[in-house]
């Protein structure tokens, strides 16, 4: 009788140890000075997390995404780079006219939307993040240095960069061809 | 004894988070601002470029040239919106009379998320105060711990020429 009281008592304890290992556990998890991806993260998930980082964080709406004629970004074309009917534009905002670069060069923010076409439908996730640590597209092609700042963004936790595909992959395929690049003379 | 241990570790795991959590030093926070500006919110506009295309690291976060050159890349020539022909982006470092030394933390915060400037004027959305309004507290404050510990820069970035200017 003794040792089965015994046992009881054990088992009582050891149930309690394992609660206080899993709030010490969680409250690991949620440290907010851990710099370890993901568990520095303020967001809940993958996802909420690059909504942050496309939508706040990094701006990635302000060059992405078109705006209106009252300089209102267009939610209808969101994240689907400089309008196609825009090409050969020389003057305007850079959503219009593109960015200039040295030499002559201009530069226009591309569709990031899953437009297998015309946007980034068909990159896997690894691709994307291949892009990210070189600045290099899946097709071979290097991308300028700026304005998408290829030699910032590679500094990118790989998470990080993950939460964003996992975001973009959620978001409204746009068809919009953008116009290309002119490299500097 | 090993039931001992464990409750010594259980109490000791359910602890130190929480003070850490609480006590979030400076050096923490300026190593999480560096991760930001250096890798995920540039702040690029803030830097003028050399003729490659590379930023001109010996003018980081200076803001544009004063006077600014008529044409090229927007951190240098200025951008076109619909209120301003040309608008600069501004000097960034913490430079006392033409940087944001004088600022607070207080200031910057306000700042970053609603363009206003602890002078009064509203900062055109072509700085994106707007999509910076729901940056975390925490993200916002170890920016701010990290612009302070940049090399302070003396340029004062051009005054912007409004839509209507002659």
């Amino acid at each position: 009788m003794r040792n089965s009281g015994s046992n009881m008592s054990t088992g009582v304890v050891n149930i309690f140890l394992l609660a206080a290992f899993s709030v010490a556990l969680a409250a690991c998890a949620v440290n907010p000075t851990k710099e370890t991806i993901p568990g520095d993260w303020e967001q809940a998930s993958y996802i909420e997390r690059g909504d942050y980082l496309v939508n706040h964080l990094g701006d990635c709406i302000g060059c992405h995404t078109p705006r209106t004629t009252s300089n209102q970004l267009d939610k209808s074309l969101f994240l689907s780079g400089v309008p196609a009917k825009y090409a050969g534009v020389k003057t305007g905002p850079s959503g219009v006219a593109g960015f200039p670069g040295p030499r002559g060069a201009r530069f226009y923010a591309k569709n990031i939307t899953p437009d297998n076409e015309t946007g980034i439908g068909t990159w896997s996730e690894e691709q994307f993040v291949k892009t990210f640590k070189t600045g290099i597209r899946p097709d071979g092609v290097r991308y300028p240095l700026t304005p998408m700042e290829w030699n910032i963004y590679r500094n990118m936790k790989e998470e990080d960069v993950r939460a964003m595909y996992r975001y973009l992959r959620t978001i409204k395929p746009i068809s919009n061809k953008v116009p290309a690049n002119i490299p500097p003379q | 004894m090993a039931s001992l241990l464990l409750w010594l570790l259980a109490i000791a795991a359910i602890f130190s988070p929480f003070k850490t959590a609480l006590a979030q030093t400076d050096a923490e926070l300026i190593a999480h601002g560096r991760y930001i500006a250096t890798a995920i919110q540039g702040c690029g506009c803030h830097t003028r470029e050399k003729a490659d295309g590379g930023k001109d690291d010996a003018w980081h976060y200076a803001g544009a040239p004063n006077p600014p050159p008529p044409a090229g890349p927007p951190p240098n020539s200025g951008w076109t919106t619909p209120r301003w022909k040309k608008i600069y982006a501004l000097n960034i470092t913490p430079d006392r009379e033409t940087g944001i030394g004088n600022w607070t933390e207080t200031q910057f915060i306000r700042a970053m998320r609603t363009g206003i400037t602890p002078d009064g004027r509203v900062l055109d959305p072509q700085m994106p105060w707007e999509a910076f309004q729901k940056i975390t507290d925490r993200d916002l404050k170890s920016l701010w711990a990290y612009l302070k510990t940049i090399k302070p820069i003396k340029n004062q970035a051009p005054a912007g020429v409004p839509a209507d200017a002659k």
